[in-house]
């Protein structure tokens, strides 16, 4: 198995937020600033990794019919200890992105990895898989939360970038802005891709 | 039967492995949230109680969350955070008090006033004006504090939730009362019609009060400045009420709380006024 196509998959063919469309929920919520889109990003990389690692690690022996139990209780520790963990050293980050860390329990990327790969195959293109997706989806995260931070706010980072004279596009930071942006971001790469399976062929 | 105890056994070792790493990990970071929290509000209750170093935990009365701080043991200054309802909806503050009964800060914590007007309020530029003022001020609008200019309503809830805190603080922590309003007693006044000055949301009202036989019979209002169509219902239901229940402290009209507030204070003063 090619190592570095399973992690390009996570961040190009099978981006969550852009192909999967997975976790779209916490991801119109906490991408109002592109600083939450990297600490959320970092929090499901974590998680992502960890509960790959640990799926993959437990496939053989945990029985088909409890798997789901099984690995629901994986990605609720994993995601307990990313809480605990931002809690105590990242307060700020923590309490700008509330509810939503708890909410990566139920962010579908990681029970979707988890079920449809983690659950198949060894350890090391398992943690990869998580690494990518992570990746992925931090990228993505963090991009659609730049944009809608830029206009929304007139900042990128937290730095004003415009001056003093541009007046922010409220509905940006809303979550109508939210859908709008994801879409017209879904949109633009749906037609940048469009001439790749003309490509894979000739491959 | 077998299948269910062995997927039951494999499903409890599971989570008590996970059990386990929670445990461990919620060991090394309880002290760490502890110490953030505990920082934070230094940090925070810092700008309101300069004077002390350590802070009590928060105690909670009649809607007021009061911290106590202190410096080597003595009793160093006083912050509460309290809501008072203002145009649109409750503006939560916090104030703090120092061991000689200043007030050391306000801050808006939160508030849903109307953007541009009442939400100036937030500004320092209003909530300066409150520091440095003791409980035997006046803290009033119009007096030693100036409102924002269209957001008298804004200013005067913010004003008059300083006011309560103020003597509240004062009352419980500093052992100053605030003075008890002197009873208008019916029995002692004359007969005769007195004038009285009260204010309204928007100037005076001047009332006169007639008494006969230490009964109130009758208020007019000779002037005010209220909009006609809302306190209209007030001016004419509050001097009744007062009539009906033969005392000033009555029920205001809903909708036009300023001016009955107003006409009940003037009547109020005419009947004090004349006992000096």
């Amino acid at each position: 198995m090619n190592l570095r196509r399973v992690f390009m998959n996570g961040i190009v063919t099978e981006n969550p937020m852009f192909r999967l469309l997975l976790g779209n929920c916490p991801t119109l919520a906490v991408s109002t600033a592109a600083v939450n889109g990297l600490g959320m990003g970092a929090g499901v990389i974590f998680v992502l990794l960890g509960s790959n690692l640990v799926v993959s690690l437990i496939r053989n022996f945990v029985p088909d019919k409890i798997r789901i139990p099984s690995y629901i209780v994986v990605v609720a520790t994993f995601v307990s200890i990313t809480d605990m963990v931002m809690a105590a050293y990242t307060p700020a980050l923590y309490s700008s992105l509330g509810i939503f860390i708890p909410l990566i329990v139920v962010n579908c990327i990681i029970f979707a990895r988890a079920e449809a790969f983690a659950s198949k195959n060894p350890v090391l293109p398992s943690a990869v898989d998580g690494l990518g997706m992570g990746v992925g989806y931090l990228l993505s995260l963090t991009g659609l939360a730049a944009i809608r931070e830029l206009f929304g706010a007139g900042t990128l980072f937290g730095r004003h970038l415009f001056g003093s004279g541009y007046s922010p596009v409220g509905m940006m930071v809303t979550p109508q802005g939210g859908f709008i942006t994801l879409a017209l971001l879904i949109a633009l790469i749906n037609v940048l891709s469009r001439k790749k399976p003309a490509r894979a062929v000739q491959d | 039967m077998k299948d269910i105890v062995r997927l039951a056994v494999i499903l409890m070792l599971i989570c008590a492995v996970a059990a386990a790493a929670l445990a461990g990990t919620h060991g090394f970071t309880t002290k760490v949230i502890a110490e953030r929290q505990a920082e934070e509000r230094r940090a925070l209750l810092g700008e309101f109680i300069p004077d002390a170093d350590t802070f009590e935990d928060p105690v909670e009365e009649d809607g007021y969350t009061l911290y106590v701080g202190k410096k080597a043991g003595q009793f160093a200054g006083i912050a509460a955070v309290f809501t008072e309802p203002g145009f649109k909806g409750g503006i939560q503050m916090m104030l703090g008090v120092n061991a000689q009964g200043e007030i050391t800060a306000l801050k808006i914590m939160s508030q849903s006033e109307t953007p541009g007007l009442g939400a100036r309020v937030a500004e320092p530029a209003f909530t300066s004006q409150y520091a440095g003022k003791k409980q035997t001020d006046p803290i009033e609008i119009g007096t030693d504090i100036a409102a924002v200019s269209g957001a008298t309503v804004s200013s005067r809830a913010v004003t008059s939730g300083v006011r309560k805190a103020v003597d509240k603080i004062g009352a419980k922590y500093l052992g100053i009362t605030a003075p008890v309003e002197e009873p208008i007693v019916l029995a002692e006044i004359a007969d005769g019609t007195y004038r009285g000055t009260g204010k309204g949301l928007m100037g005076d009202i001047v009332v006169d009060v007639t008494v006969k036989d230490h009964v109130i019979t009758e208020i007019t209002v000779v002037s005010d400045q209220e909009t006609r169509e809302i306190a209209g219902p007030a001016k004419k239901n509050v001097p009744a009420r007062i009539i009906e229940q033969q005392t000033p402290d009555v029920d205001v009209e809903s909708g036009a709380t300023f001016a009955s507030k107003g006409i009940i204070d003037a009547v109020k003063n005419a009947l004090r006024e004349l006992k000096q």
